[in-house]
């Protein structure tokens, strides 16, 4: 429960962070139009900052009306990105991971790209994984959702591999590693963002001990195998750049 | 309002989200050990009394304990019987006949009468004939620890545990199971154990009166033999009919007898016992030896003991050394010197020269002169030996893959005589 009012809490501050910015709009008598950032508007006596940080000063009786429109980030359709996340991971037990995305935006809403992560799970492993994501809008503020797969690398801690076996693993088998799920996105300048998602990550892996003769001391030939299958809820925060 | 509502609408969109998803999920984890089940196969006490008799020779394939009597080599196939061998031309050793006894570990001979235990009997049998021997007495239970095998009693009703029918298997059990021993587990629906595959190999068998592995020592007329618990005696002052006597208990778990002179060197796992046996049938305690827990067979020469230990066995050593002591002082023998080996197993002395068998190691032919500089004059390497009895310039060995002998004139250059190699099946 309190890992969702987290979700909650980090969901409203980067709303705060990338509150959505207007511009106030001029609209003359004469046609012409002019938007900036209103500072003064008082007795008749309108003052203006325009975006090349100009001051404009006019008469209030020039003016048809005045009207605040919003501003949209400025999104290219195609061209690289990086993303760089961090949450929890809660099923049986806890744990974190971490993840570092490169790829390729197209279409605006289409990213395609391969990443690697820390998962520090009840056993450690790194992730290698293709990473796809799909924005449902081009607004400011959307939702997206995202799905990948690839291969988990176990890289045990001391302490983990030691609550199996008293020695550290012969061999490390790598095995499946799936996530998926939805986040919320806030888009702040061009394509930059901050993202919070929740979904559902998998990463199974072996790790195996070679038995040894308990009369020779030396090595069977054959090994005791232990199998990880973690699934997992994750949630995570991310920014984009 | 409607601002505020939208605004949360996400955050309470992925909190419900992420509230049914964490309701489904699970963790695995599981430890997967490749083993084997044990399932006791049992023989009929009938049966098994009924089947001691001379057969034709026929292949080694578990060499075991090791003695010699007269021109004979009588070979321990372990729980089969015995093989005899003509050894009248070391070079040229003949299996001429093959004893037949079920569960047949141990044996030594006096006047043509062997003396062999046979699952939870003794029986002694007239040898002089190898070709025809015969039963003389059976001593029925006096063996009881033999009833037991790998933790499994035998039945009764269904007579003796005399093999078991093996199966492969995978032992799983979930990570961090406190309960999990990983070593053993009894399954009494079907009577069966399930044993990690830990080991390909047997642990050597008990071999020799005269090789350090004897668990049967035969002085005068009286014979001892390691039981649970202690030492069984038994009189054969009547050679034919052998005659219980006590149990006396020793606070050991003894795992060798090494008779000199008239005394009894036990070796245990925790040290070297001695016991005067002046009155055969009622050893005395007389002096001991403490060592770190391992297996330790011994020989004696005069007053000069030889103990090997061996790290890592069935006894849970963790040391590999040859212990030579000063027994001159029976009741407090003493420590000399400590020499470093690799994986010591059977020992065996004559005079002053010395043969320690080192398993995978090979074979030591030792110069122990000066038991305070011990010079190893050869090791053979290629060689699993485990057992040795030196004998009037021939040592006989008993290795993984056979049965060797070697003219030890030379300590420096040990001749190979012959070998009676295994056949594995």
């Amino acid at each position: 429960m309190k890992y969702i009012l987290l979700l909650g809490a980090a969901l409203l501050t980067m709303q705060g962070l990338t509150a959505q910015r207007k511009l106030d709009v001029l609209y003359f008598k004469n046609g012409s139009v002019i938007r900036g950032h209103i500072f003064l508007n008082k007795e008749g006596v309108v003052k203006i900052e325009n975006r090349v940080k100009d001051t404009l000063v006019f008469s209030s009786s020039e003016m048809d009306s005045i009207k605040q429109e919003q501003v949209y980030p400025k999104i290219t359709s195609n061209g690289f990105y990086n993303i760089d996340e961090g949450g929890l991971q809660i099923s049986d037990r806890k744990g974190s991971v971490w993840r570092c995305i490169v790829g390729y935006r197209f279409a605006y809403q289409y990213q395609v790209g391969v990443g690697i992560g820390l998962d520090d799970y009840q056993a450690r492993s790194v992730p290698v994984f293709g990473d796809f994501r799909y924005d449902f809008s081009k607004a400011e503020r959307t939702f997206f959702s995202y799905a990948g797969g690839g291969m988990a690398f176990p890289w045990l801690t001391r302490k983990q591999w030691g609550a199996q076996n008293t020695k550290e693993p012969d061999k490390n088998i790598a095995g499946a590693y799936v996530h998926a799920g939805v986040g919320y996105k806030f888009r702040w300048r061009y394509n930059s963002s901050l993202h919070i998602s929740a979904g559902y990550s998998h990463a199974a892996f072996k790790t195996k001990n070679e038995l040894i003769d308990w009369t020779t001391r030396q090595p069977l030939g054959i090994f005791s195998t232990t199998d990880y299958s973690f699934n997992r809820v994750t949630v995570m925060m991310g920014l984009t750049l | 309002m409607y601002v505020a509502s939208t605004r949360m609408l996400p955050a309470a969109l992925l909190a419900v989200y992420l509230f049914v998803l964490s309701s489904c999920l699970k963790d695995k984890c599981s430890n997967s050990i490749p083993s084997k089940v044990y399932t006791p196969v049992f023989t009929s006490f009938e049966s098994i009394r009924s089947a001691v008799r001379s057969e034709s020779p026929r292949d080694i394939e578990s060499p075991g304990k090791l003695y010699l009597y007269g021109k004979y080599i009588y070979l321990n196939e372990l729980n089969k019987g015995i093989h005899v061998i003509d050894n009248t031309n070391p070079s040229s050793p003949q299996k001429i006949a093959f004893i037949n006894i079920p569960g047949n570990v141990d044996l030594v001979i006096k006047d043509n009468v062997m003396y062999a235990d046979s699952y939870i009997d003794l029986v002694a049998l007239d040898v002089k004939d190898p070709h025809h021997i015969h039963e003389t007495k059976r001593l029925e239970g006096v063996f009881p620890q033999r009833q037991y095998e790998l933790g499994i009693v035998s039945d009764a009703g269904q007579g003796i545990i005399t093999g078991f029918n093996v199966k492969d298997t995978v032992l799983t059990n979930l990570c961090n199971n406190t309960n999990w021993n990983g070593d053993y587990l009894y399954t009494s629906v079907n009577n069966s154990v399930t044993i990690p595959n830990k080991s390909l190999t047997t642990a050597p068998s008990p071999t020799g009166k005269a090789g350090s592995y004897a668990r049967f020592g035969l002085v005068d007329n009286t014979l001892y033999t390691v039981a649970s618990g202690g030492i069984q005696v038994f009189s054969v002052q009547n050679v034919q009919e052998p005659e219980r006597k006590n149990n006396f208990q020793v606070n050991a778990e003894i795992e060798t007898i090494f008779p000199a002179n008239h005394y009894l060197f036990l070796g245990t796992t925790t040290g070297m016992l001695i016991y005067d046996i002046s009155n055969p049938e009622v050893p005395a305690a007389l002096g001991a030896f403490s060592h770190w827990r391992a297996c330790d067979p011994v020989v004696v020469n005069g007053s000069t003991a030889y103990v090997t230990l061996r790290a890592g066995s069935n006894c849970g050593g963790i040391t590999n050394e040859l212990d030579v002591l000063n027994v001159e002082d029976l009741k407090n023998p003493t420590l000399l010197k400590i020499y470093r080996l690799t994986s010591p197993y059977g020992v065996g002395v004559d005079g002053n020269k010395l043969f320690v068998c080192e398993g995978p190691a090979g074979l030591n032919f030792m110069d122990a002169t000066d038991p305070m500089n011990i010079i190893t004059k050869k090791t053979i390497t290629n060689i699993n030996a485990y057992d040795v009895i030196p004998n009037n310039n021939i040592l006989l060995v008993t290795a993984r893959d056979g049965f060797y002998q070697y003219d030890y004139t030379n300590l420096s250059e040990p001749a190979l005589l012959s070998k009676i190699g295994v056949v594995s099946k």
